[in-house]
């Protein structure tokens, strides 16, 4: 090359790097493969566990109106009415927060009404049991919070719940949930899958999700309070509150670790 | 209302605490694993001569897979002068005998022993085969596995450690694509040996002799008194009582041999009551001793009473749910939400056969198991599934006596395989193993 009279030479290969025959490294047995947690990431699951929690508890109220306002705005846009604003405490440090009524037929009221849904919830039920084998142990179980419920809502007249006293319940356990589930995200996410970046990413959008998430779940269970009475709120309860937010976070596990494995297969060793 | 609501929240508390020690316990577990650096100390084999070793195949009613694990056996690298195969016939109804006599008429190094009278289960065939085996090392394979052609040696090798007095490998399953529930299975087996086992084998905690896929010294197994007959799960007696003498068991992730996985929820649910109960009996067994073990190291002692007692965390369980069902129920529930939120989180980590779902994942990640690792969310299915039929097997243990006297039943596992020539019926992996042996014109099964 002539730059300005200044010649520049230089040197292309004739012929090009010849490639070995030899792989690059042998590719370790699953036996010996492994993953190093250093201490880098270590410090960065629990560093964003501790952020994360902490924005969950300085930003909790707010948090917890939020979510009211999405499961309020469904249950509009779905045509189910809602009362006046009744505020309540959650705990000490979060709330008080403003939550709407919900009305609902009274089971004690029509006891033949609640009967026929019981029957009806029941049968659904036996027939899954009778169809699905694996799932029959869990089906049982939601048999048993059936028929608890249905003894303790037509014999017990002390027993009594509406939206409000639900809700309360509802976001107890999820505020808890909400300020767990950071340091749950960072062991699974940051701590042992291969990428940092992306487990950080998992874990936030994870934390939002679950927000949303467990707004439309309350919304469908007030929903079913209104058009059906209380005999399905603790089945609700039990199946669509903490346990639903763990398969939540199942499934974005088993999503996560699928893209991983991908990379992890594409060369690189560990 | 208010005894009942103290008696809960204790019941619930004692739960949490229950269930939290075990999570933490494969949360560890799980995390030194994926970050394990130390390098396996059994591996070090120089002067050290190969043993003379017995393989031991007890065979109960086998016609469809007697001649794949009796093939894959006699085609292992292993010197046939220093190798005894025995494969027991035991009280077989079936083609079985004659099967094992066709290999014995054919192969030198395969002797059969046909056992038809005298009590049932692995035991009590493994007690008799025992007595006539002539290796220094006994290896112990079940009719369903395909051992590799190298399982002998990575087998046979740590007992180059003069501690060592029992040897246990990996079992994979190879029907994982056949069904929901083997799939599901695949994944528990592989957090099971690829974390569990692993991690306990490098922590020198309880490693645990799995009964097949595994080995123990001839002189050793006289010198604690051969093999329990009595036992459902004679492989966990073993382990305590060779630990409690001061044999040390290895465990060698990379002796891999293939079995069938139960594909029907009806086999599995056999499956676990035989292990619930036979385990829970080695609890009542052995703990007291097990406290008291002037050979055992205090990790070694914990780990082992948490191995012993894994069984009844189901019951325990349970317990804990209904006690947060009264809970719930009771006025000023939401009092209780803290417990509450804390249960699920603890106690549906562990499942199956307790893992947790870091175990789980964990493993998948080590594996490269992308496909199964989908399969991860409906883990809480074989979780319920599990949970109930190990209190079952459990209400049965306790309670069954009242009516029914007598020893256990041991219930035979099913197999899946088809004896006219494919190996498996279906699944990925199948078709691929299907390939392994095939009958030739004189109806001996031959390696393709």
């Amino acid at each position: 090359l002539s730059l300005g009279g200044i010649v520049i030479y230089v040197t292309l290969p004739l012929r090009p790097k010849i490639r070995s025959m030899r792989r690059e490294f042998i590719y370790p047995h699953r036996s010996v493969r492994s993953f190093p947690v250093s201490p880098l990431r270590v410090s960065a699951a629990l560093g964003m566990a501790f952020v994360l929690s902490a924005a969950v508890y300085y930003s909790g109220t707010w948090l917890l109106e939020t979510h009211d306002r999405i499961s309020w705005f469904i249950l509009k846009y779905t045509g189910i009415p809602t009362a006046e604003d009744r505020t309540i405490g959650i705990f000490p440090d979060f709330g008080p927060v403003h939550i709407k009524d919900v009305p609902h037929p009274d089971d004690l009221a029509r006891p033949l009404h609640t009967g026929i849904l019981f029957a009806l919830a029941l049968s659904v039920l036996i027939l899954s049991h009778r169809k699905f084998p694996l799932a029959r142990n869990f089906l049982v179980f939601l048999m048993i919070l059936l028929c608890a419920s249905a003894v303790v809502v037509l014999f017990v007249p002390s027993f009594h719940f509406d939206a409000v006293v639900y809700s309360q319940i509802w976001l107890r356990g999820e505020i808890l949930v909400w300020l767990l589930l950071p340091w749950v995200s960072g062991l699974l996410f940051v701590m042992t899958l291969p990428s940092i970046g992306r487990g950080f990413l998992w874990s936030v959008l994870i934390e939002l999700y679950v927000v949303v998430w467990s707004a439309l779940r309350l919304a469908f269970c007030l929903g079913v309070l209104h058009y059906t009475g209380i005999l399905f709120l603790p089945l609700l309860w039990f199946v669509l509150g903490i346990l639903f937010d763990l398969v939540v976070v199942l499934f974005f596990y088993s999503l996560a670790l699928h893209q991983s494995i991908n990379r992890t297969i594409g060369g690189r060793r560990p | 209302v208010t005894v009942l609501i103290l008696a809960s929240k204790i019941c619930l508390g004692f739960t949490i605490v229950v269930l939290t020690a075990y999570a933490v316990r494969h949360y560890l577990f799980a995390l030194y694993r994926i970050s394990l650096t130390k390098s396996h100390d059994m591996m070090e084999l120089v002067g050290f001569t190969a043993p003379s070793v017995t393989v031991l195949v007890p065979m109960h009613n086998e016609e469809k897979v007697a001649a794949h694990v009796l093939q894959a056996l006699v085609d292992c690298d292993y010197d046939w002068g220093r190798l005894e195969i025995l494969a027991v016939d035991d009280r077989s109804a079936d083609r079985t005998g004659e099967i094992i006599d066709q290999f014995a008429s054919k192969y030198p190094i395969v002797k059969a022993i046909h056992r038809s009278t005298g009590p049932g289960g692995k035991g009590a065939a493994l007690r008799i085969a025992s007595a006539q085996a002539r290796g220094e090392i006994l290896l112990l394979f079940d009719a369903d596995y395909v051992p590799g052609r190298s399982m002998i040696k990575f087998l046979v090798a740590p007992f180059c450690d003069p501690e060592v007095g029992a040897v246990m490998g990996r079992v994979v399953p190879d029907n994982g694509g056949a069904t929901l529930l083997a799939g599901l299975l695949e994944l528990e087996r592989s957090a099971g040996y690829q974390i569990g086992q692993q991690a306990r084998f490098n922590l020198n905690l309880t490693p645990q002799f799995g009964g097949t896929v595994g080995g123990v010294r001839s002189s050793v197994l006289k010198d604690i008194g051969g093999w329990n007959s009595g036992s459902l799960t004679e492989d966990t007696d073993l382990t305590f009582r060779l630990l409690m003498r001061g044999w040390k068991v290895a465990y060698v992730n990379r002796a891999e041999c293939y079995e069938e996985a139960p594909e029907t929820w009806q086999v599995r649910s056999r499956q676990i009551h035989r292990w619930a109960t036979g385990h829970t009996e080695c609890f009542h067994d052995f703990w007291k001793a097990w406290i008291k073990g002037k050979f055992v190291t205090a990790g070694e002692r914990i780990d082992g009473l948490f191995v012993l007692a894994c069984y009844l965390t189901a019951p325990v369980l349970v317990l804990g749910w209904l006690a947060s069902l009264i809970l719930f129920f009771a006025p000023q529930a939401h009092q209780t939400a803290v417990f509450l939120v804390a249960l699920p989180f603890v106690g549906y980590q562990l499942f199956g056969n307790q893992a947790t779902f870091l175990e789980l994942g964990s493993a998948a990640l080590l594996d490269c198991n992308r496909r199964r690792v989908l399969l991860l969310p409906l883990s809480l299915l074989n979780f319920f599934a599990s949970t109930g039929a190990i209190c079952q097997a459990l209400v049965n243990f306790y309670f069954g006596g009242i009516f029914r006297s007598g020893p256990h039943h041991w219930h035979k596992t099913v197999r899946y395989r088809d004896a006219e020539g494919s190996v498996y019926r279906s699944g990925e992996n199948g078709e691929s193993a299907s390939k392994l042996f095939a009958r030739n014109p004189n109806g001996v099964y031959v390696s393709r």
